[in-house]
């Protein structure tokens, strides 16, 4: 059987409960941490010993040593980390090491007794009465008890300052992972400006390194990360005692989009609309929303598009239309707009066929007279038209009346010559007749002004 | 062997033999999520290591609500998530610009179609950003805004990485399936 999954399905279904070997020394490695990590367990009940004993060996490095816990991180302290901040303790705690080993193994050999028994004794014991056997207030003294008394009396006399590490609680659903100093952000679109601020702590010296390569050392500095990327800023506090602190935040900024777009010109279809092309220059950008302005820079209702690279038919615009407006969204949510003035003015419906009210014609000779209705040329008389007609007739006349030009061709303007000859400059009559497409009839004259212009 | 609960109490008295069990039951699956959030399985039993200290130091804080496996999974994916941002700092990211903006189409794979292995394979060497974003949505189904808080960047963000995350992924097993082919 072949079955259809998703992405999601294909992974849960194959590793979300698979089960992988570990390698065999891996629970040596684990149960010596563990070890290591509850024979250095701070324990509540025998706080004051301990503290006893730390005051009389370490003295005044006790209070050093609680003040850099208060600043530090949220990590669990480890042994290793303590001991370059006291060397006074170093040497007890070569000494200590000994001993220590022998008291695991004596452990070891009495859980191993009491497992043998345990079924039938040992963990009845402990199981009385309830079933609310993991409650903590009922475990730790039997803890305390349970250790042997050689181990009691070993440790009553360890002044060792590791011994007031107090483990570090454990949330399950949020662990606390970055920290120390504040951000006004922690994300945003680039150029992202963030205010950082150290923690208050009584430090000689702040280190910034922005992860940028930019480094600053005020307290408090103001940042603007201009490129898109994901920065590790750390900070680092020097403390007046000497001792460094270092705290780090992830500061993730958001690539912006930029909109930009061509208007171009063009045809479509079998009617030749004439239609305005938007090509797309946008880029980091994953939505775009393109709309229509009015003068007023109101949104028009009439037309809006999601498409990347949208076409409009000049005669789906209506007048009063005067601006295209790109808005792009980058797939983090940044924006972007951009508005480009449209290149042809809007006509009315009315207004689908107009004519200039002058021209100038090519001196040096008579043309085809044929026309791109794209190019607006000055030295053709034609019309400017945003649909193109079904039945067409142009006829220009002598301000005497005489007819010297005719066309029925809608892209066939007059160059300004009567059988290959200059006609003279002036004021001459035009008339235009035809039907649109939908049916309508028009019929329109004016007149326009023939100057030759020698230096053309 | 013994109880689960035999075994509960005797790792919160911190009896070796009860972790011993604790760890002979659950390594292999603990394993197994460890490793869909790392680079490697090196790395994976690092984490996983890391996480049985932890469980072993922390076990009385399980209530004893709900299945321990679900508590220590969650512990698991816990240091997972602390392990990464230990890590970042030495370690050089592309994230960004790891998926290309063509235009993408979706399709649907079969149950056989890859192994176990060639799975974690690929997710082993996915950008570290997808693969956390992808293991916390799609396999342990914490919703965006919980990824957000969890890994203290913004809702977006986590979709958007979850997205380029899920495309990265299917690219790179059409790419397999299409180099298997040849």
């Amino acid at each position: 059987m072949h079955e259809e999954l998703n992405i999601e399905q294909l992974v849960q279904s194959k590793l979300g409960e698979a089960e992988v070997a570990p390698s065999a020394d891996t629970w040596t490695h684990i149960r010596k941490k563990v070890r290591r990590m509850q024979f250095l367990k701070f324990r509540p009940g025998r706080f004051n010993i301990w503290y006893l004993g730390i005051l009389l060996i370490s003295g005044a490095g006790i209070t050093g040593e609680l003040t850099v816990e208060d600043t530090g991180s949220e990590e669990p302290l480890y042994r290793e980390t303590r001991e370059s901040v006291i060397p006074e303790a170093k040497n007890v705690k070569e000494a200590v090491r000994e001993p220590a080993a022998a008291v695991e193994k004596a452990q070891e050999q009495q859980e191993r007794q009491e497992h043998q028994e345990g079924n039938q004794t040992g963990a009845g014991k402990k199981l009385v009465g309830s079933g609310e056997i993991l409650r903590t207030d009922r475990v730790d003294p039997v803890e305390v008890t349970d250790a042997p008394d050689t181990l009691k009396g070993e440790e009553m006399t360890l002044p060792e300052p590791v011994e007031i590490i107090e483990e570090a609680p454990i949330h399950e659903d949020k662990l606390p992972l970055m920290g120390g100093f504040t951000s006004s952000v922690q994300s945003g679109c680039a150029p992202l400006t963030v205010q950082f601020r150290a923690p208050h702590a009584k430090a000689s010296t702040y280190r910034w390194s922005f992860g940028t390569g930019d480094r600053s050392s005020v307290p408090d500095p103001l940042y603007t990360f201009r490129e898109a990327g994901q920065y590790t800023v750390l900070l680092t506090v020097a403390h007046s005692d000497g001792t460094p602190s270092e705290y780090r935040q992830l500061i993730e900024v958001h690539p912006a989009p930029k909109a930009d777009f061509q208007i171009e010109e063009g045809f479509e279809g079998i009617d030749n609309h004439l239609t305005l092309n938007l090509v797309n220059y946008s880029s980091e950008a994953a939505a775009f929303s393109w709309s229509l302005l009015e003068g007023d820079r109101n949104e028009c209702s009439y037309w809006s598009s999601e498409e990347y690279q949208p076409v409009i038919r000049l005669k789906e615009l209506s007048r009063g239309t005067e601006e295209i407006r790109l808005i792009v969204t980058g797939e983090s949510g940044c924006r972007d707009t951009l508005s480009k003035e449209l290149p042809v003015e809007i006509a009315s419906s009315e207004d689908r066929i107009r004519f200039p009210n002058a021209f100038s014609p090519n001196p040096t000779g008579p043309g085809s007279g044929m026309f791109n209705p794209q190019s607006r040329r000055t030295d053709l008389f034609h019309p400017v038209l945003t649909e193109v007609p079904v039945s067409y007739h142009l006829t220009v006349y002598t301000r005497r009346g005489k007819m010297i030009f005719e066309t029925r061709e809608v892209y066939r303007g007059w160059d300004g010559y009567i059988n290959q000859e200059r006609v003279a400059g002036g004021v001459y009559v035009w008339m235009v007749e035809g039907t649109w497409e939908d049916g309508a009839a028009f019929s329109f004259r004016g007149d326009v002004t023939l100057i030759w212009n020698e230096l053309w | 062997m013994s109880s689960e609960k035999d075994i509960l109490t005797g790792c919160v008295s911190g009896k070796q033999w009860a972790q011993r069990e604790l760890y002979d039951k659950y390594a292999r699956l603990m394993l197994g999520i460890c490793n869909r959030y790392a680079q490697s399985l090196e790395e994976a039993e690092d984490v996983m290591q890391e996480g049985f200290v932890k469980i072993f130091l922390n076990i009385r804080e399980f209530k004893g609500d709900g299945a321990v496996a679900a508590w220590m999974r969650r512990i698991m994916i816990n240091t997972a998530i602390t392990h990464y941002h230990k890590m970042k700092k030495y370690r050089y990211h592309d994230d960004l610009d790891a998926v290309s903006e063509v235009k993408f189409e979706e399709r649907t794979w079969g149950e056989t179609d890859f192994t176990k292995e060639e799975l974690y394979q690929v997710i082993h060497q996915m950008p570290e950003g997808y693969r956390l974003v992808f293991n916390l949505y799609a396999v342990e189904g914490y919703k965006h805004r919980e990824i957000a808080e969890i890994l203290q960047i913004d809702e977006n963000t986590s979709k958007s990485q979850y997205s380029r995350a899920r495309r990265w992924l299917q690219e790179r097993l059409i790419k397999i399936q299409g180099e298997r082919s040849r």
